[in-house]
């Protein structure tokens, strides 16, 4: 497992990279999605990848249980995902906008477009 | 009084909700929205008021134990920023409103500029890392929206470009701050400090770079500032208004903290960076504004410009005058853009006429740090660090692109007299009164400078640089 989260942020981001440099709005898109889930496959593997215990706060004092997985890590990564899916229903949203008032998704003829 | 950090958070998140649940067909919310900005400013003044005289105020929510807990942090400095933040935000409501088409303000301007709002305050207030960052994508949400609200393919293009360079950011942010929370197992920033020089590595060199490189993209250091000029004009003058008001400022605040958590005082890389990238922003920002012709893209570069110089007083590591900077540029950047929102429509009355013209200039002459203005004070105390830092050179670049903004910025003046003379639409009193109001403001920032800063200087020191 330590290896194979790394391997799949490293190929998450590569890939996207490689897709956010298109010229294809939707594609830039899908590049930025992927990216970011790489970053969110980062977060969370920031707290270790080990087998552990639920991590259920007990008692009046909040002790977690021993040998319990590392509850914060797990809270970030699902405020970043709520996040990320909302801009990128957000950026969805705006692309659409953008090629229909263009009728056109190539982004460097939509540059040229609007500065017309 | 530990929920008071809360209050400039939920006050216009209410304020926003309520907005959204009243619309009827053809709403625009014109007073609503202002209240707002009243309330917003009033209960974060409060707050300020509060933490000047008790120091610190931390609120840990629903007070479970710190890394588990949404935490805020007002300090004097981020209190202070909030509250200033907050006004120019409401003249730049109360800009916008007079100033905008119907249809904008109906697709719902106001309750949008609420969120804004809420989710500055709340970035500046935050104290742990990742509270930072969602508060931050929360602003930038909004402003995409504010930045495209109306749909012209200007803004269409110009936001979408926003858009996706803000997200690459994002990632690089989000990336800092697992990192940071897998080396020092929290991602409080107090903690951290106080962790520094009990771990060896590479870690803050990662973490920092990562935070340095999304939020030199958010706060415009060259050379990744191409977005700002066409997200600040695509949109009508009084988005911009509230826009320069916020987003970059509330970045170089946290670029401020984050470095003063990760480094120790000694200096070093990172620092160094920030030196010589925001010398080459402020210069570069001037050269482009000298050779744009369109005042509000001028405006706009003279923006980055103005960033560039927080940024060498970040790289500098001295706090009260990033704070100081940071405060002026908000209140002079604003007046700038009050006044060219009034351009083009500077209707009948010579009074009005006079006051958008006087208010132009006493900004102008803020941003170049002439006195009697509140650039002045900002620029002075900005020198005296950097000469104490013996880097002369910065200094050095930072007076070069004052010279060329003053520059900049009268030839502006000459090109904007003969526009307001082909006037069209007219143009109320609460505009010209807007932009005298935030002249006065500059003008009182340079005359009774001495005890703000003296106070600024013992406070943020302490709070921000433990």
């Amino acid at each position: 497992m330590t290896i194979v989260l790394p391997a799949l942020v490293l190929v998450l981001f590569a890939s996207g990279l490689f897709l956010i440099q298109r010229h294809t709005v939707v594609k830039v898109l899908f590049g930025i999605v992927l990216i970011g889930n790489a970053a969110n496959l980062l977060v969370f593997s920031s707290a270790g990848m080990r087998l552990a215990a639920p991590p259920i706060l007990e008692g009046k004092d909040y002790a977690m249980p021993p040998g319990a997985s590392d509850p914060v890590a797990q809270a970030l990564v699902l405020t970043a995902i709520v996040i990320s899916f909302a801009l990128t229903v957000l950026a969805l949203a705006l692309a659409r906008r953008l090629s229909q008032s263009m009728g056109d998704d190539d982004l460097d003829k939509i540059d040229e477009e609007a500065e017309l | 009084m530990t929920w008071l950090p809360v209050l400039p958070v939920v006050v216009p998140l209410a304020m926003a909700v309520f907005m959204a649940l009243t619309t009827r067909f053809g709403s625009e919310h014109r007073v609503k929205g202002i209240i707002g900005g009243l309330l917003h400013a009033t209960v974060s003044t409060l707050l300020f008021a509060t933490v000047a005289h008790q120091g610190t105020i931390e609120t840990r929510l629903g007070s479970f134990p710190r890394p588990f807990t949404i935490f805020f942090e007002a300090t004097p400095a981020s209190a202070g920023l909030v509250a200033l933040m907050s006004w120019v935000v409401t003249a730049a409501l109360v800009v916008a409103t007079a100033t905008m088409d119907r249809p904008r303000l109906r697709r719902g301007f106001h309750s949008i500029a609420q969120v804004v709002l809420a989710a500055a305050s709340g970035a500046l207030l935050s104290g742990d890392l990742f509270n930072l960052f969602v508060w931050f994508e929360l602003m930038l949400t909004a402003s995409f929206v504010l930045v495209t609200l109306g749909s012209t393919p200007a803004q269409l293009a110009s936001g979408f470009k926003y858009l996706l360079i803000s997200l690459m950011a994002s990632v690089f942010f989000l990336c800092a701050c697992g990192l940071a929370y897998g080396w020092y197992g929290n991602l409080d920033l107090a903690k951290i400090a106080e962790l520094q020089s009990s771990f060896s590595g590479p870690g803050p060199n990662m973490i920092g770079g990562l935070a340095l490189v999304a939020l030199a993209i958010k706060s415009a250091m060259f050379p990744m500032y191409a977005w700002l000029p066409d997200a600040y004009t695509a949109p009508p003058p009084g988005i911009a208004a509230l826009l320069a008001a916020v987003s970059t400022k509330v970045a170089a605040f946290a670029l401020l903290r984050i470095g003063t958590a990760l480094f120790p005082p000694a200096g070093g890389l990172w620092f160094d960076i920030l030196v010589w990238a925001g010398a080459a922003t402020t210069i570069a920002g001037a050269l482009a504004a000298i050779a744009i012709n369109d005042v509000r893209r001028r405006l706009a570069f003279l923006l980055a410009s103005q960033m560039g110089t927080v940024l060498v007083a970040i790289g500098l590591q001295s706090a009260s005058v990033v704070v100081l900077l940071i405060a002026h540029e908000m209140v002079a950047m604003a007046g700038l853009f009050f006044a060219v929102a009034a351009l083009g429509r500077t209707g009948s009355s010579p009074v009005a006429r006079l006051a958008v013209g006087g208010g132009f200039l006493v900004c102008a002459l803020a941003v170049a740090g002439i006195p009697p203005t509140s650039g002045f004070v900002a620029k002075f105390a900005f020198v005296q660090a950097g000469l104490l830092a013996e880097n002369p050179l910065a200094v050095g670049a930072v007076l070069l692109s004052s010279l060329l903004s003053l520059f900049a910025l009268l030839q502006a003046w000459q090109s904007t007299a003969h526009e307001s003379e082909k006037s069209g639409a007219k143009l109320g009193w609460t505009v010209p009164a807007v932009c005298a109001a935030t002249a006065a403001l500059t003008l009182a920032g340079g005359l009774l400078a001495g005890p703000a800063v003296s106070g600024l200087k013992e406070t943020v020191q302490g709070e921000v640089l433990r």
